[in-house]
């Protein structure tokens, strides 16, 4: 009985603290991953790094990774651990995977694979999580409290700045004055289809965009939802399905994805220029077979602006932008609005 | 670590599109409460009607005030928000001190002059019940309005 209390006391207390590993006591199929992006102050490195558990009977069996993606070089390399390597804190955010250690105030890498050798120590410099409350913990809403959604989303710093470096293959980065990002995923399996995107390189320093729209499967059915925040002048604009926002049109082509959202105050246009794209590993419910093709190289544009009066809020356009189209696209942008 | 601060006329809207809710639910209950309840039920929900309407102005002035605030000039400055965040939190804290009254008024007259009346019997729980879920609604986005 106290077992029991004490057991639901932690559930309650990981999804209030979205940033923790939400996995203690989950059984496979489950994956949970943290997003790590670095850009450094002159913008010609730019890297994701992903430490993440998968916990699954098919495939490759249980096991953590690192996935290590260039950005700019576009090279993936994806580095895999024993599921023994893995080791999370319960009551704060602070993974081990291997010898690598991540926190929400900084990352040690020591990895040595055959295709990429990286060390050193990155801190984290004034992170803005996405605001954390009783009905709406993180960036989910209230959909953070329903149980067994196929996929949880957690904006753990829209933009922070970074000191430190990394050696990578023997050549010494300098990421002080560079600024990251940090996102995490977990759940059961990557959504059919999605489009995902971020970033935080404006003309206008501290601003960020961070949005993502995916089927979501429902009480048997699915729906098209979508979550997106634009942090400007310390403050964070969220339009999101549960907010009651709308997305007018979604267009995805080869080159672009156009989408403009709606509120009841304003709207927002963004338009996300495809680069090119480089396949990650992404979690189904039996392997890490989902390809995601991912690029930082994007580009987007975005304007915020009123409904009445039309007063822009904010306009500019991001570089260095992670960029994810993927899964069923015809469903996503076809579905009806 | 600054958790980031959400827009304080999003804010403003969603609790009105909430209250709004809650009225247009109160109106409907309320209507067909008084014309097809007993003695009790109309007084229920004469309430559950008057306040609801009152509730739906409010509401409807608090959506197109945050709509002209948005657009003012400087409606998007963290100063002008902290102000504005600051301003909301105390109208939602004197309008749940006022929530006390309404419950503790509703609970007065249902035990008493609605002793014997069953109309004002249900008048008065119909208070308590609108003023009891105000209470909750005002404290709950006090709360959520945090410093």
């Amino acid at each position: 009985m106290l077992a029991d209390v004490s057991e639901r006391t932690n559930t309650i207390q990981t999804i209030l603290n979205p940033a923790w590993y939400q996995g203690h006591n989950r059984r496979s199929p489950y994956f949970e991953g943290w997003y790590f992006k670095l850009v450094d102050r002159t913008e010609a490195h730019r890297y994701a790094i992903i430490p993440a558990v998968f916990l699954t009977e098919g495939g490759e069996g249980p096991h953590a990774f690192v996935q290590v993606f260039d950005g700019v070089n576009g090279k993936m390399t994806y580095v895999p651990y024993p599921l023994s390597d893995f080791w999370a804190a319960e009551d704060r955010f602070e993974v081990h995977v291997g010898p690598n250690v991540f926190t929400t105030t900084a990352i040690n890498l020591d990895i040595r694979h055959p295709d990429l050798t990286l060390q050193g120590d990155i801190t984290f410099h004034d992170p803005h999580p996405w605001p954390v409350t009783l009905f709406s913990p993180g960036i989910m809403g209230w959909y953070a409290w329903i149980p067994l959604m196929e996929c949880y989303h957690g904006v753990l710093s829209l933009d922070h700045a970074l000191a430190g470096g990394f050696t990578i293959d023997g050549q010494a980065v300098d990421f002080g004055g560079g600024r990251g990002y940090i996102e995490k995923d977990w759940g059961q399996s990557f959504p059919s289809g999605w489009v995902w995107m971020q970033t935080n390189h404006f003309d206008a320093p501290g601003t960020s965009l961070t949005g993502s729209i995916a089927m979501i499967p429902w009480i048997g059915r699915a729906f098209r939802g979508f979550i997106v925040g634009v942090w400007h002048n310390e403050i964070l604009y969220r339009f999101a399905t549960y907010t009651g926002a709308k997305t007018e049109y979604l267009h995805i082509n080869d080159d672009v994805v156009a989408w403009l959202i709606t509120d009841r105050l304003y709207y927002l246009m963004i338009n996300a220029y495809r680069g090119n794209a480089v396949d990650l590993r992404g979690p189904s419910k039996m392997d890490m077979g989902v390809r995601v093709p991912e690029m930082l190289t994007a580009e987007i544009k975005v304007r915020l602006a009123t409904r009445r009066g039309d007063h822009t809020i904010f306009e500019g356009r991001g570089r260095n932008a992670g960029l994810e189209v993927a899964g069923d696209l015809d469903t996503l942008a076809g579905k009806p609005l | 670590m600054t958790e980031a601060k959400t827009d304080i006329w999003q804010f403003q809207t969603q609790l009105a599109e909430k209250l709004l809710a809650w009225s247009a639910a109160s109106v409907t209950g309320g209507v067909a409460s008084l014309f097809f309840g007993d003695k009790f039920w109309r007084g229920f929900g004469s309430q559950c009607a008057g306040w609801g309407a009152i509730d739906a102005l409010i509401a409807l002035f608090g959506l197109r005030n945050a709509q002209t605030k948005a657009n003012a000039p400087d409606a998007h400055t963290p100063e002008r928000q902290t102000r504005e965040r600051a301003n909301l939190r105390r109208i939602l804290w004197i309008n749940f001190g006022l929530d006390v009254g309404y419950v503790m008024g509703g609970t007065a007259l249902a035990l008493t002059r609605g002793k014997h009346n069953p109309f004002l019997r249900g008048a008065g729980w119909g208070i308590v019940f609108q003023g009891g879920f105000l209470f909750l609604f005002d404290l709950l986005h006090a709360l959520l309005l945090k410093e």
